[in-house]
């Protein structure tokens, strides 16, 4: 049998690469963690699970709207924050 | 995701109309050091009751008091698009590339990403003043502000927040003068305030064991010391050999609570801290 020309393998590779980039060009994908194997989609519900939280809330959850006491006086509230566009909140504490 | 990273990047989330709020579970007056320090323009949100910490439930399973670290990103109508919750931090970049996933936009092209730039240090001398004399509570001159002590002395007691690793982070940085065992004590003093300031127990063993050891250590000196008396020696031996029994009674005790005061977790702290020490001696060696 006659062994395929060497060129369409090469054509090959290139279309498989092609093909990935554009697949991952197509939303972002990062590591949930630093010993993780995979980047997943970060979109996803597992990305940013943890079992440490459990019942945390997840993709598609409506979040309860709040209105809490800010730093340097007054208040920071989430309905309004939401009015001007989408919001990051984050739960921090220490560095640790 | 530190704080400091996300408002190096904050004009680009201003850029796409996102908005951004940081909240924790400190009362408002103990952030306001760290929001200075760290020139934070964006809000910071106060949750002492543990309110919100509950309603997204991300309370932390080690310290049923603190919110695990979390990231969420909501829509104008509420709902989430993106979270992450533990593990490792999220720096902003990934947070505006869900932000522009979410808009059908990714990846943007026509972004320039700035290179990341350090925030200076703005931190009264006085608090410095402070923290140099909070590493030797027991031995504080009449000469020291007690004001700035106290104040500082109240963020770091917050313990578990941002403020007592940034307020030793900044000792670190302005101790021009004191030398590494300094430091590593600051580290000791801290990962203390942090892990066993709720805990009296914890502290009476901790005070005794030190008691015993520095008892152990004068005893072993002056043996040595007298060396050429037979007699002394002798009943000095013996007083060794008791205070060591006690050594090993007070070390006993605390292995018993090893678990009850998350002594493992004290000592993964303070090796943290010691890190950074270690790290500005190094600096400092270095220039």
């Amino acid at each position: 049998m006659k062994p395929a020309p060497i060129w369409l393998g090469i054509f090959a590779i290139q279309l498989a690469l092609v093909s990935t980039v554009t697949a991952e060009d197509e939303y972002p994908r990062y590591k949930p963690s630093s010993g993780s194997p995979l980047a997943l989609d970060i979109r996803s519900n597992s990305y940013g699970a943890s079992r440490d939280a459990p019942h945390a809330l997840g993709i598609g959850a409506v979040v309860p709207d709040f209105e809490v006491p800010k730093v340097g006086g007054g208040s920071v509230s989430l309905d309004k924050l939401r009015e001007q566009g989408s919001v990051v909140i984050v739960f921090y504490r220490g560095h640790w | 995701m530190q704080l400091g990273e996300l408002q190096n990047q904050i004009d680009r989330f201003t850029t796409r109309g996102v908005s951004v709020v940081a909240l924790s579970v400190d009362e408002p007056e103990a952030s306001t050091v760290m929001q200075k320090r760290l020139g934070l323009s964006f809000d910071l949100g106060s949750d002492p009751q543990q309110d919100l910490v509950k309603a997204f439930g991300v309370q932390n399973p080690d310290t049923r008091e603190l919110a695990i670290h979390a990231v969420y990103i909501v829509d104008k109508d509420g709902s989430v698009f993106y979270r992450k919750v533990g593990r490792r931090r999220p720096v902003s970049q990934e947070l505006l590339d869900a932000v522009d996933a979410h808009r059908g936009d990714y990846p943007r092209t026509d972004e320039k990403v700035r290179p990341r730039k350090r925030i200076a240090v703005d931190f009264p001398t006085n608090y410095f003043q402070a923290l140099l004399n909070v590493i030797q509570v027991e031995r504080l001159p009449a000469s020291v502000n007690e004001d700035a002590f106290n104040r500082v002395y109240s963020i770091i007691q917050r313990g578990g927040s941002d403020d007592a690793l940034i307020a030793f982070k900044v000792f670190a940085a302005r101790s021009v003068r004191a030398d590494q065992k300094a430091l590593f004590d600051a580290a000791s003093w801290l990962t203390h305030l942090l892990f066993f300031v709720d805990q009296p127990e914890a502290i009476k063993a901790g005070r005794n064991l030190a008691q015993r050891l520095r008892r152990v250590q004068e005893l072993e000196s002056q043996i040595e010391a007298n060396s050429a008396n037979p007699n002394e020696k002798d009943a000095l031996q013996q007083t060794l050999a008791k205070a060591r029994a006690g050594l090993s009674e007070a070390r006993a005790a605390i292995s018993a609570n090893a678990a009850e005061w998350r002594l493992d977790r004290a000592k993964t702290t303070m090796r943290g801290y010691r890190a950074v020490a270690g790290a500005e001696i190094n600096m400092r060696l270095k220039q």
